[in-house]
């Protein structure tokens, strides 16, 4: 019987422990300044130092201030950073942060850098960890005693082999269609419970054709259909993001024996799922949300259905059964986070404020990159003075409004390229309408959603 | 082993997030106690004021997907220091289930048409719930007359409640 790439990873990071104790040995462990603090006290207070420092990856990211240096100042986000920090050179950890000027979103920074590879076990204190499987590495999100365990022992001690489950996206995606799009749709067909506690593959045709930043996009959403890792194999685009020279990555270090060895953990053709469904691109179209869970999502051309439980305080942010996607009136705009907050995912956003050519006109409008490589790169491109001149704020790298446990908060309907619609997520007076990022882009432009295929057309862009 | 069960709180909704059960803006807090007053401070359900009706409760009854969202143990750290020992559900999202029983809280699952005849019976109702975990059943108590649902537990949930979680358990053994 053939095995999933996950099987594979999982079998061949097993390790056993003193009085035959089985557990899964960690090859990354990102820590974060929200999640961590706790985990080190834990450490501290049993004695005990970091069993991994190499292996433990430190970044600050969901309480940065993006605004800069002029932002106001909060004593108890200053404390979780500061605490990092000290934890960090206590142990050994390296850390990117505001200290050096390389902070930025954990599930950006760390495919960036060329830490997270394939074949390997990526965990982290953070939900969206899945994102790192989109390079064929088994990746989870987990909780601060469990972040304890791993700095303790770079093992996961507690580790339940799950459900193998797979996602099989033949055909082609429309030029006009993007990563995201591809993800809501898969939601709005299976919902948010499908993948409770899976370990989901994403194949096909049309996940092959995506490139790391798109599968990125992809693996980073299963945890809103409930899977615990998402994964794609390893293929020709997988081996060309380690062809270049990267902070903790030499492009030599890609010889043949690794590709041959990274490769052969490709799932097998006669793999067994408990579980799998298949979608066909052609049937994707420009996605929307429009509720207040994963489970409520539309085609731009289409209509709200009913959401359940609209409440009182937040009444005035709602939309009527039966709204056309493209009439609700949009007030602001968010472009960032770990779902869209990368180059490619910026460049998108750019062409379609570029080719529209006219201001915002939506009250705000942030772009926020993922790290201070994708801030680089975008202005090097000029793509920060297309966003500013069109009324866009340019900003420093972070988690900001997708969570928005830092100032980065809104008032009111947010077209937003994060990964989350829950009641008061961007703000306490906000409701989020996810889309991708050239979606996004449009809706700043125009104060409600519009179909892109229309605009490319009228813009005679070929797409 | 402490007992399982208390004062019962039905929260009628499926998807309830950790954002609604500890919204962001309190993670920064370093010490578990400083979450008490802010438990489900944003959760906004038809009749439903945290500030008022989680005094005293032990028990959650709830729908499906309780504890979707982030990874944040702080979502049942804010349970366990306002003395909620169990939620009873439809089902959990994977993390926020781990967390439960990192910490020794007690996440049981029954199925949908049990959920369903227990909000039709119970909710609105002043009720008590204790669970056995000897004979795996939740008993649900209101005036006098006693309710029992029968649920399961995996030997590995069980053993982890038994040691009074995940914590406690990985420090005696490894």
């Amino acid at each position: 019987m053939g095995k999933t790439r996950y099987q594979k990873i999982e079998e061949s990071n097993q390790v056993e422990l003193e009085g035959g104790k089985r557990a899964l040995a960690v090859g990354l462990h990102i820590v974060h300044e929200v999640t961590s603090a706790q985990a080190f006290a834990a450490l501290k207070k049993m004695g005990l130092r970091v069993k991994n420092p190499g292996q433990t990856f430190a970044v600050t990211d969901h309480v940065v201030h993006t605004g800069g240096s002029s932002a106001p100042n909060d004593l108890m986000d200053e404390a979780l950073v500061k605490t990092l920090e000290d934890h960090c050179r206590e142990f050994g950890i390296t850390l990117y942060g505001q200290h050096n000027g390389k902070q930025g979103v954990c599930h950006v920074v760390a495919p960036e850098v060329g830490l997270t590879r394939p074949n390997s076990t990526v965990f982290c204190g953070d939900s969206h960890t899945s994102t790192h499987g989109a390079f064929g590495a088994i990746a989870a999100g987990i909780g601060t005693s469990n972040v304890r365990d791993i700095l303790a022992t770079g093992c996961l001690l507690n580790h339940v082999s799950p459900k193998q489950m797979k996602i099989e996206v033949n055909g082609k995606l429309a030029p006009w269609l993007s990563a995201k799009d591809l993800i809501l749709y898969v939601l709005s067909r299976i919902g948010n419970e499908w993948a409770t506690g899976g370990a989901v593959f994403f194949t096909g045709e049309a996940i092959r054709a995506l490139s790391m930043e798109g599968r990125m996009t992809v693996c980073n959403m299963t945890i809103e259909m409930g899977g615990r890792f998402g994964y794609c194999d390893v293929d020709e685009t997988t081996l060309a993001w380690f062809s270049k020279d990267r902070d903790f990555w030499r492009a030599s270090e890609l010889t043949e024996a690794r590709r041959r060895e990274w490769l052969s953990f490709n799932t097998d053709a006669d793999a067994v799922f408990d579980k799998a469904v298949v979608f066909d691109a052609s049937e994707i179209r420009q996605m929307v949300s429009f509720g207040l869970t994963l489970n409520e999502i539309a085609p731009v051309d289409g209509r709200t259905s009913r959401i359940a439980d609209v409440v009182e305080s937040r009444r005035h942010l709602e939309v009527a059964e039966g709204t056309a996607i493209d009439a609700i009136p949009i007030e602001h705009a968010f472009l960032g986070s770990c779902t869209n907050g990368r180059l490619g995912d910026f460049q998108a956003a750019a062409r379609v404020v570029r080719l529209h050519g006219g201001r915002i006109k939506v009250k705000s409008a942030l772009a926020v990159p993922g790290s201070i490589e994708v801030k680089r790169a975008c202005e090097a491109l000029g793509l920060h003075t297309i966003l500013i001149q069109a009324g866009w704020e340019w900003r420093e790298p972070g988690c900001s409004s997708c969570l928005a446990m830092n100032p980065d908060k809104f008032e009111g309907r947010v077209a937003s390229s994060t990964n989350r619609n829950f009641p008061g997520r961007q703000g306490p007076q906000s409701r989020t309408f996810l889309m991708s990022p050239e979606s996004v882009a449009l809706s700043a432009m125009e104060g409600h959603a519009a179909d892109l295929k229309a605009f490319y057309a009228k813009h005679g862009e070929p797409v | 082993m402490k007992p399982f069960g208390g004062p019962a709180l039905f929260l009628d909704r499926s998807d309830i997030n950790t954002d609604e059960i500890i919204p962001a803006r309190y993670l920064t807090e370093s010490t578990k106690e400083a979450l008490k007053p802010h438990l489900l401070e944003d959760l906004d359900l038809p009749g439903f004021d945290a500030a008022v009706d989680l005094a005293c409760m032990g028990v959650i009854l709830t729908r499906a997907n309780f504890g979707c969202g982030s990874s944040r143990e702080h979502a049942p750290w804010a349970l366990e220091v306002n003395g909620i020992n169990a939620v009873i559900a439809e089902s959990f999202a994977r993390i926020f289930r781990q967390n439960m029983a990192n910490g020794g809280l007690l996440a049981i699952e029954l199925p949908k048409p049990t959920i369903e005849e227990i909000f039709t019976r119970f909710k609105g109702k002043t009720a008590r719930v204790q669970i056995d975990l000897k004979a795996s059943v939740v008993e649900i108590t209101v005036d006098s007359s006693v309710a029992t649902f029968p649920f399961r537990l995996s030997p590995f949930d069980r053993a982890l409640v038994d040691a009074g979680g995940w914590v406690d358990f990985a420090d005696a053994r490894y």
